[in-house]
C-alpha cells in the first residue's frame, strides 16, 4: 500500500477584505499544488468594488 | 324574462296594432325595427369581421415573409453580424433556419435585445461557422446586455479563440444548453453579470482563466461539469466561482434539512484537489 500526504493551501481573506493577485479576486483561494501564495495579498472590499465599477463602465 | 326580449317586443307591437286597428297610420316599435335590423346587420358585420381577420392574418403573414426574405436574402445569407442588435424581438423565428458560415457571424448578433426571451435550436445552427481569426470574430458580445434572455438552447456554438463578454449582463439567463470550447479558447468577462445562471454545460477543454464570480445560483451539476472540463495542465490558470454557489451546491442536507457535517469542505475539496494538482488555482469570490 502506498500512502501519500497531500497538502492543500487555502487562503481566506480577513473580514471586510478581498484577496487578489492583481488580476483575480476572491474571498477564498485554493492554491495550485506547489504555489506558496506569495503573490496574493488583501485589499479592502471598497477598493474591490471600485475596480468592479471601473470594469463595468467600460462596457456600459 | 328581459323587457327587451324579442318575443316581448313582438307581443307589445301586436298589442299596439290591435289597439290601434282603426288608426290610419301605425308606428311600429322602434325596438322591434332596431332588433330586426340589428340582427341582420350583426350577421353581416360578423361576416365582414371574419373577412377582416383573415385579411389581417394573411397580410401579416405576407409582411412577415417579406421581412424575412429581405433580411435573409431569400435564404442565401451566410453572415449575421449584429443582425438582431438593439431589436425588440421576444422570439426570433425566421423563415429560413439561420446557419451562418462566415467567421464574423458571432459578433453582436443578439446584443442588447431588450425583450428577447429564448434562443431556440429549431431556428439556429452555428455548427458550420468558420472559426474567427480576430477578436471580434469569435463569440464577441454575442448575447450581451439582453436582460430578458432566459435560455439558450444548443445552437451549435463552436469553439472559438475568444469568448469576449459573450453573455455579459444577461441578468435573467438561467440555462445555456451547450458551449463547445477547446484549448485555444479564452474567456474574458464571458459570464460577468449572469447572476441567474443555474445550468451551463461545456463540451471540450477549458485551458484558460475563466470566471463565474457573479453566478451565485450555479448548480452542483454545472460546477462539476466545469471542473471536469478544466485541462490537465492548468499551470498559472485560475478558475473563479461564486462562493455562494459553491456553498449551496456542496452542502448536502439530511432528510430533515440539516446540513451533513463536513459535507461542504469534504466533497468540495475532493472535487478540486485533482485540479489543484494539475496547476489550477481556484478562487471563490
Amino acid at each position: 500500500m502506498k500512502k501519500d500526504s497531500i497538502t492543500t493551501v487555502k487562503l481566506t481573506a480577513s473580514e471586510g477584505n478581498i484577496l487578489t493577485d492583481g488580476e483575480h479576486y476572491g474571498r477564498v483561494v485554493y492554491l495550485a499544488q506547489g504555489d506558496n501564495g506569495d503573490g496574493w495579498y488583501e485589499i479592502t472590499e471598497e477598493e474591490y468594488q471600485t475596480k468592479v465599477k471601473e470594469a463595468e463602465r467600460i462596457d456600459e | 324574462m328581459s323587457a327587451f326580449n324579442a318575443d316581448n317586443i313582438i307581443l307589445i307591437s301586436e298589442k299596439i296594432a290591435t289597439a290601434t286597428a282603426n288608426v290610419e297610420k301605425v308606428f311600429i316599435s322602434g325596438n322591434k325595427v332596431g332588433y330586426d335590423l340589428g340582427f341582420a346587420e350583426g350577421y353581416s358585420e360578423a361576416a365582414k369581421l371574419g373577412g377582416y381577420l383573415d385579411g389581417y392574418e394573411n397580410g401579416k403573414k405576407d409582411e412577415n415573409d417579406a421581412f424575412w426574405e429581405a433580411l435573409q436574402k431569400s435564404g442565401t445569407r451566410t453572415e449575421y453580424i449584429s443582425a438582431f442588435r438593439d431589436t425588440g424581438f421576444e422570439y426570433i423565428r425566421p423563415k429560413y433556419k439561420i446557419a451562418p458560415t462566415q467567421r464574423v457571424s458571432g459578433q453582436n448578433v443578439f446584443y442588447r435585445c431588450s425583450n428577447l426571451k429564448k434562443i431556440e435550436a429549431e431556428y439556429f445552427d452555428y455548427s458550420k461557422k468558420e472559426r474567427g481569426a480576430y477578436t471580434s470574430e469569435g463569440w464577441y458580445y454575442t448575447f450581451a446586455l439582453s436582460p430578458m434572455l432566459e435560455e439558450i438552447e444548443d445552437i451549435g456554438m463552436t469553439p472559438e479563440d475568444l469568448f469576449q463578454s459573450t453573455f455579459l449582463n444577461c441578468t435573467s439567463l438561467k440555462k445555456i444548453a451547450r458551449i463547445r470550447v477547446d484549448s485555444q479558447s479564452t474567456f474574458s468577462d464571458t459570464f460577468r453579470g449572469c447572476k441567474a445562471l443555474e445550468d451551463v454545460t461545456f463540451e471540450g477543454e477549458i485551458s484558460n482563466d475563466i470566471s463565474f464570480k457573479d453566478c451565485s445560483k450555479l448548480s452542483y451539476e454545472s460546477i462539476c461539469n466545469i471542473l471536469a472540463c478544466l485541462s490537465e495542465d492548468g499551470s498559472g490558470k485560475t478558475l473563479t466561482l461564486s462562493k455562494a454557489a459553491v456553498d449551496d451546491a456542496f452542502e448536502f442536507l439530511m432528510g430533515d434539512g440539516t446540513p451533513i457535517e463536513g459535507s461542504m469542505t469534504g466533497i468540495w475539496e475532493v472535487a478540486i484537489t485533482p485540479k489543484q494538482d494539475a496547476g489550477w488555482t481556484i478562487t471563490l469570490a
